[in-house]
C-alpha cells in the first residue's frame, strides 16, 4: 500500500502528474486524515513562503560564501537576483515537523531580540538573515554572526532561567522544573517511538508539539526570571 | 505626557493601609501591575472607575496614573518598590484589561472588553470577556466562563476550565486537565502534556477541532447532527467509542479515520498514551 503522506510535498509543489496524481487525489477524497496532513503541510509551506526575504547580514554571507567556495559548489544564485526568484519549499514529513518548530524558533528569536533592545539589540528595520540548515534552520544573531537553532535557543533560555532563578519564588521554580521534566519525559518517549516508526506523521507531529511546549515554558520562565 | 490622576493614601492605619477612590474615566485600557496580592475586577455600566485598595506597608501608597488612553494601577512602597496589595476595582465594562503579577490571584467578572492576565503563582478566574482573551498562569488553575472572541489560555501547572464560551479557543497545558464545556466554536485547539482533555461543544461544518494530549485521556462528545471527518491517533492508547467505526486507515499504526454525516468539519484527536473516549450525544 502506498504511503501517500510521502507524496504530499510533491503534490503541493505540483510535481505529480498522470496516474500518480490521479491516485493521490483519489486517496485524498477518501481519507480525511490525509487531507488533514495536507492542510498542515500547506500551512507550514505558506508560513515559510511568507517569511520576509531579507538579505543576510554581510558577515554571515561572507562565511557561507567562503564555505561554498571551499566545497566547490556550483549554481549559486546571486543575492541580487534571488529576490526575484520564486521560492520553493520541499520537505519530507519529518522535516516538516522540524520546520514547524524552526519557524517557531525564528519567531521567538525575533521577538526575543526585539525585546532585548538596547546594547546589541536590533534596531528597527535591521535585517534578520535566514538560511537553510540540515535540521531546524537557523537565524543569525545580530552583530556576531552566530546562529540560532532549537537546541541553542533552549540552552540559552535554560541559562537565563538558571541565572534568574534566585529572583523567583521557590514554589514557581519547583513548578517550572517539574513541568519541564514532564515535557522532557514526553519528548524522550516520542523519540523512542519514532525510532521504531520514523515515518509516522503523528509521532513526528507529536514530538514537534512537545518540543514546542518546552520552548514556550522556557520562554515563560525566562521572562519571569528577567522581570 | 503622563498625568498623575490621583495618589490616594490614608496614613496612620498601620499595619493595613486602605484607600478608596472613584473618578471619571475616558480611558479605553486599564493596566494593573501588582507583584503580589489579590485583584478583583468587576465591570459596571458607568464611565467611572472605583479603586478600593488594602496594603500592608506603613508608607505604602496606591498609585494611579493615566498615560494616553491607559490607566495604570499598582500599590507601591515608600521608595516605589512593589508591595503586597489587595485591589477591588469597578470599571467600565468595555474597558480592556491587562493584569500582570507574580504571586497574584485574579478574579474578573462582568467584563465585556479584551482581557490579558499573566501570573506565576495564583488562580485566574474570568467571567465574561470579549475580543482577545489571553490568560497565562504558571502555578494555579484557570477558569473561564461566558467569554467570547479569541480565547487563549496557557497553563503550566493547573487545571483549565472554559465553559459557556464562544469563539476561537486555544488552550495549552503541561500538568493539568483541560475541560471545555458548552462551547460554541468553529476553531478549537487543545494541547496537553500530562493531563486529560474533555470537550463538549459544537462541531460545526467547516470547523476544525484539534485535541491532543501526551499522557492523559480524551473525552469528546459529538453532538447530534454533526458532520465531521474524525481522525484518531495514538501510540499506546485505546479507543472507546459509541460510533460504529469503519476503518479507512492502517489500524496497525494506531491511526483511525472515519466520517460522520457529510464530514464537513475536521476533528483530530490524539493521545500518545491514554484512552480516547468518543461519545455520541
Amino acid at each position: 500500500m502506498t504511503d501517500w503522506t510521502e507524496k504530499l510535498s510533491d503534490y503541493l509543489d505540483g510535481d505529480l502528474s498522470g496516474d500518480e496524481l490521479a491516485k493521490l487525489e483519489a486517496a485524498l477524497q477518501g481519507d480525511a486524515a490525509l487531507r488533514g496532513v495536507l492542510e498542515e503541510l500547506r500551512a507550514v509551506k505558506d508560513t515559510a513562503a511568507s517569511l520576509p526575504q531579507h538579505a543576510p547580514l554581510s558577515d554571515l554571507w561572507s562565511g557561507i560564501e567562503a564555505r561554498i567556495e571551499a566545497d566547490r559548489l556550483a549554481d549559486v544564485v546571486p543575492l541580487s537576483s534571488a529576490g526575484n526568484a520564486r521560492r520553493r519549499f520541499s520537505f519530507t514529513i519529518p522535516q516538516l515537523a522540524a520546520a514547524a518548530v524552526a519557524l517557531l524558533v525564528l519567531g521567538s528569536a525575533s521577538v526575543w531580540m526585539a525585546m532585548s533592545s538596547g546594547a546589541g539589540g536590533l534596531e528597527s528595520g535591521s535585517p534578520i538573515a535566514v538560511a537553510p540548515a540540515p535540521e531546524a534552520g537557523f537565524v543569525s544573531a545580530p552583530g556576531d554572526g552566530s546562529t540560532f537553532s532549537y537546541e541553542a535557543t533552549i540552552q540559552d533560555l535554560e541559562q537565563q532561567l538558571q541565572v534568574g532563578r534566585d529572583r523567583l519564588d521557590p514554589k514557581t521554580v519547583a513548578t517550572l522544573e517539574g513541568s519541564l521534566a514532564t515535557i522532557d519525559r514526553a519528548i524522550a518517549r516520542a523519540q523512542e517511538a519514532l525510532e521504531a516508526d520514523p515515518a509516522s506523521v503523528y509521532l513526528n507531529r507529536h514530538l514537534a508539539d512537545a518540543r514546542t511546549r518546552k520552548l514556550h515554558v522556557l520562554q515563560q520562565a525566562a521572562r519571569l526570571a528577567r522581570s | 505626557m503622563i498625568a498623575h490622576v490621583t495618589a490616594a493614601l490614608l496614613a496612620a492605619m498601620a499595619p493595613a493601609q486602605q484607600a478608596d477612590t472613584t473618578f471619571a474615566v475616558d480611558a479605553i485600557r486599564l493596566e494593573v501591575t501588582q507583584l503580589e496580592g489579590v485583584i478583583s475586577v468587576t465591570g459596571w455600566d458607568r464611565d467611572e472607575m472605583r479603586v478600593q485598595a488594602s496594603y500592608d506597608e506603613d508608607e505604602g501608597r496606591l498609585d494611579i496614573r493615566q498615560s494616553g488612553g491607559t490607566i495604570h494601577v499598582s500599590t507601591k512602597g515608600e521608595w516605589g518598590e512593589p508591595v503586597y496589595g489587595e485591589l477591588a476595582l469597578s470599571v467600565p465594562r468595555s474597558i480592556a484589561l491587562e493584569i500582570t503579577g507574580v504571586s497574584l490571584e485574579v478574579g474578573i467578572e462582568r467584563s465585556a472588553g479584551s482581557v490579558s492576565v499573566s501570573t506565576a503563582e495564583g488562580e485566574i478566574l474570568l467571567v465574561g470577556g470579549s475580543g482577545n482573551v489571553a490568560l497565562n498562569a504558571v502555578n494555579g488553575p484557570v477558569t473561564v466562563a461566558g467569554a467570547s472572541g479569541k480565547i487563549a489560555v496557557n497553563a503550566v501547572d493547573g487545571d483549565v476550565s472554559v465553559s459557556e464560551s464562544d469563539g476561537a479557543i486555544a488552550v495549552t497545558a503541561v500538568d493539568g486537565d483541560v475541560t471545555l464545556e458548552g462551547i460554541t466554536s468553529d476553531n478549537v485547539s487543545v494541547n496537553a502534556v500530562d493531563g486529560d482533555i474533555a470537550y463538549d461543544g459544537t462541531i460545526v461544518d467547516g470547523g476544525r477541532y484539534v485535541l491532543s494530549t501526551h499522557d492523559g485521556d480524551l473525552d469528546v462528545l459529538i453532538p447530534n447532527g454533526a458532520n465531521a471527518r474524525i481522525s484518531i491517533d495514538t501510540f499506546s492508547g485505546e479507543l472507546d467509542t459509541d460510533f460504529a467505526v469503519e476503518l479507512e486507515g492502517d489500524f496497525g499504526k494506531k491511526r483511525i479515520s472515519f466520517t460522520v454525516g457529510t464530514g464537513k468539519a475536521l476533528v483530530e484527536l490524539s493521545a500518545f498514551d491514554g484512552i480516547i473516549s468518543l461519545r455520541q450525544e
